[in-house]
């Protein structure tokens, strides 16, 4: 979700080392007081984060830092297929030395592409999501705002590899893709697929 | 006195109409007419918004709901106030239940002043949960449906019916605070789905834009992220355009007498039809059956992708449009019918004396691809050789035109006409629409053909697919092996593994090779110039690589190829994404450590099952060996018994007698013989064909 802003005050911790430094300058507080502010804030850093969490996220705000949300997306660019391919291996595979903390959830997204332009086009994927299709649930996998640069009339697949260290947590499966196209965010899903375990 | 059309009580309070469209009413308060009622009624809940403005001195006003009807202000009946100081205007904004109010505008220490009160109120007819959406029906044209959201309501839903697939348009206007919007499909099993979402920030207007929108049932959600704000949703469902609206979308057309039906208008102001002409063509193009203006164009579509109009009808009104073009140059036409005003249907009529009998007169523009085609195909198909050649003349002038990348696209679509093999339709559909693998070729960046592209590249993505020349990443030194694709007919001995680490590959290729070799006879196809294109199952579907007959220090060491070939094919084959997961390339790197139900069903298409033995019964092994199911062991859970660990075995054969499993080494030597027992100490995984 690489664009997705939190509409929240001034980060916790930047608050936190101001007033820490306005403490020191006045140098009227012992530290045991110190230690009891430094409760006091770090609780009220808790609500305020646990509160965030709970405010909507967005959106297509104007000022944007991400370079993905100041990229523009050309119309003109027809997704024609989207397929995923889902598999959990918690055994190793065979012919290789074992390691350990190694990723064991894959998912590959494969998505078609048409540039219709007689120009050179980008195609800005907000989002891949992973989810469960019998609850929606939203499976472990993290991916970021992409780019796809496309030439004049280029037809393109392009494959995304998500990977996790904990795998599924249920059955069957889909993509779903976010992308924008001009001032809209579409969405586009693959078919369900189940999950390949070993 | 000045003006005073609104009664001082609530009995004689001046009686509004509030619509969704605010109003003003302007009088004046002092100290002679203290204050002035108005009165209301709203018959669904509704935001009210209500501002006195242009005030000279200090009035405030109250918004009054006379609950009990005595037609006093009794405590508990004003529902707000607004009293800023000084002529700041006053401002009331509240959600209101259905019934009788009143507004009460009032001066203030004797002040004296005219005022402008404006108002209105904008009706919830929408639910708030999909079980209560506001049915509506969507048309062509354009329908607004005023409401709001707020903090008391949050959500509006609207539900509406497509009976045919129909293009969306949906706008979310006049808003004053963040709202967003999003349409939702329902499924069969009630669930929802969100198939578009517009969510702008601040009180930007949203749009969402979806073609070809099914036929079913949906639901529009307009939802509140920051403040109270009106909105107005618009919405209309088009037909479904057929035709497209620029020139790379034109619809492809033959001349011919056929009449096309279509339409252009707002939503769809241009429709394209694109054909083939010969030399010395005729041309005549007309629309007729308008119901409102729409104009003609005939336009040339040259090779950088620019046009050039060549003839052109613009008649007033809805008189029909006609062009006559004589003498026409060989080339890709198109047909422009463009609104002029209004929306209208049309009919179409094309004709021309250019009339071939074969498919590529009619669809290949570029006259050196056209006269390579009509060559090549005379005997009734396009061979590899044939299609490696077509891909060659169509770099002339070393690029590759629009005209000419549309006519390689038309050709590969058209597969089946020209009698294509498998193997070189999706080879050919690689080199023209593109493939994961094709970002790379001998580890350089490569692309996907576009209008545009260089000779060299596209001589590099012929090397790529048909030629074998982009080999497998190694630190090995390729060399050519003139050894045969098969010595001796197809067997599991041919099969000794090198240094990559893929025993589960070769163990899967052994059983293949022992049960079932026709499906690695079937595997190759020798293509008679030192390459072959190698088979393998994607989901089920065929997909190839090419490769040649150079093959790196530890290949196989086998007198015969297919072993390293086919090792070195699903190294190429790695980088196309779907056989391997993340993060492969092009190198025998790619191909080490793996599971063999993947193999098999990558090299047969057949579909596979992996059991841990110690979930099965001796006698379903024995039944399994004695079957002519590819058959393989796996082993990760320790090693003993002769038995390596991290390794594959093929199963090979069952002794009754000793009551030993035969499992076949990969590396060639090696073998084990296990008991049933020994098997399950080892907790091997069988994996097997299911047929």
């Amino acid at each position: 979700m690489g664009r997705l802003i939190v509409k929240s005050s001034t980060p916790c911790r930047i608050d936190f080392i101001y007033i820490l430094q306005m403490i020191n300058q006045k140098k009227f507080i012992f530290v045991s007081s110190k230690i009891l502010i430094v409760f006091f804030i770090a609780i009220a850093c808790f609500l305020q984060s646990a509160m965030a969490v709970n405010k909507p996220v967005k959106k297509n705000t104007v000022n944007k830092t991400n370079k993905c949300t100041t990229m523009s997306s050309n119309q003109g660019i027809i997704v024609k297929t989207v397929s995923l391919i889902a598999r959990e291996e918690k055994n190793p595979p065979i012919g290789t030395t074992v390691k350990s903390n190694v990723n064991i959830g894959f998912a590959s997204v494969f998505l078609s592409l048409e540039n219709q332009n007689l120009a050179d086009a980008n195609f800005v994927i907000k989002s891949i999501e992973i989810r469960d299709i019998s609850n929606n649930s939203l499976q472990d996998f993290k991916s970021s705002c992409q780019t796809v640069k496309l030439k004049p009339l280029e037809n393109s697949t392009v494959a995304f590899h998500l990977t996790n260290k904990t795998g599924y947590k249920m059955g069957k499966v889909k993509a779903i893709i976010k992308y924008q196209l001009g001032q809209q965010i579409k969405v586009i899903e693959s078919g369900a697929v189940g999950v390949d375990k070993k | 006195m000045p003006i005073d059309n609104a009664g001082n009580t609530l009995g004689t309070a001046r009686g509004l109409t509030l619509t969704s469209n605010s109003q003003t009413f302007g009088d004046w308060v002092g100290t002679l007419d203290t204050q002035d009622f108005y009165r209301f009624n709203l018959s669904n809940r509704s935001a009210l918004n209500l501002a006195v403005d242009t005030l000279t001195a200090n009035a405030d006003v109250q918004l009054i709901q006379d609950r009990n009807n005595n037609g006093a202000i009794d405590s508990g009946e004003v529902i707000t106030t607004s009293a800023r100081t000084g002529t700041s205007a006053e401002s009331i904004v509240r959600n209101l239940d259905a019934g009788r109010y009143f507004i009460r505008v009032y001066n203030s220490a004797n002040s004296e002043t005219n005022y402008n009160l404006k108002v209105f109120a904008t009706p919830d007819l929408a639910g708030d949960t999909t079980a209560t959406a506001r049915n509506i029906t969507i048309g062509s044209q354009t329908t607004t449906y005023s409401d709001w959201v707020s903090s008391l309501d949050t959500n509006d839903y609207y539900r509406f019916t497509l009976n045919e697939s129909r293009n969306l348009a949906l706008t979310l206007t006049n808003l004053s605070a963040d709202a967003d919007v999003q349409v939702l499909r329902l499924n069969s099993d009630n669930t929802t789905t969100s198939i578009g979402s517009s969510t702008n920030g601040s009180s930007a207007s949203e749009t969402i834009n979806i073609n070809n929108l099914s036929a079913g049932n949906y639901f529009v959600q307009v939802y509140r992220y920051s403040g109270d704000t009106s909105y107005k949703l618009n919405l209309s469902a088009a037909p479904q355009d057929f035709t497209g609206n620029t020139v790379v979308t034109a619809r492809d057309i033959i001349p011919s007498s056929t009449t096309i039906r279509e339409f252009v208008g707002s939503g769809d102001t241009n429709d394209y039809f694109r054909f083939v002409l010969g030399d010395n063509s005729n041309l005549a193009v007309t629309v007729n059956g308008l119901t409102a203006n729409a104009n003609l164009q005939i336009l040339r579509l040259n090779g950088n992708g620019s046009t050039t109009v060549v003839g052109s009808s613009t008649n007033a009104g809805n008189a029909a449009e006609n062009v006559n073009l004589t003498s026409l140059t060989a080339g890709r036409y198109l047909v422009r019918v463009y609104q002029g005003s209004g929306d209208t249907s049309f009919n179409l009529s094309v004709t021309s004396n250019y009339a071939p009998s074969d498919w590529a007169g009619r669809n290949i523009a570029d006259t050196g691809v056209l006269t390579k085609v009509r060559s090549l195909s005379a005997d009734g198909s396009l061979s590899r050789s044939d299609m490696i050649d077509i891909f060659r003349d169509a770099k002339d002038g070393n690029t590759v035109d629009v005209n000419e990348l549309i006519d390689l696209r038309n050709i590969v679509a058209n597969a089946v006409g020209f009698n294509m093999a498998d193997h070189v339709r999706v080879l050919s559909n690689k080199v023209v629409n593109g493939d994961v693998a094709n970002a790379k070729y001998q580890g350089a960046t490569l692309g996907n053909l576009y209008a545009g592209s260089t000779g060299t590249q596209m001589e590099n993505l012929i090397g790529k697919w048909f030629l074998g020349s982009d080999r497998p990443a190694t630190s090995r030194t390729y060399s050519y092996n003139s050894a045969p694709l098969f010595k001796d007919g197809v067997s599991i001995t041919d099969i000794k593994q090198g240094a990559v680490g893929d025993c589960y590959y070769l163990a899967t290729l052994a059983s293949i090779a022992q049960e079932k070799p026709s499906y690695i006879s079937d595997m190759f196809t020798d293509n008679g110039d030192n390459t072959y294109t190698v088979r393998f199952f994607n989901n089920g579907v065929a997909d190839y690589v090419t490769v040649d007959k150079y093959l790196p220090g530890y290949a196989n060491a086998s007198q015969e190829l297919w072993v390293g070939l086919a090792e070195k094919a699903y190294a190429q084959l790695a980088e196309s994404g779907w056989s391997r997961g993340a993060g492969q390339t092009n190198s025998y790197a790619s191909i080490e450590g793996g599971w063999m139900d993947y193999v098999i069903r990558q090299v047969t298409g057949l579909s596979a099952t992996s059991s841990n033995v110690t979930s099965m019964t001796k006698q379903q092994l024995i039944d399994l060996v004695n079957s002519n199911k590819i058959l393989t062991a796996g082993f990760v859970n320790g090693a003993g018994y002769g038995v390596v660990d991290s390794h594959a075995y093929t199963v090979q054969s069952y002794n009754s007698t000793t009551g030993l499993f035969r499992l076949n080494n990969p590396w060639g030597t090696t073998h084990a013989e296990v008991t049933w027992e020994q098997l399950n100490s080892l907790q091997a995984y069988i994996i097997s064909s299911n047929s």
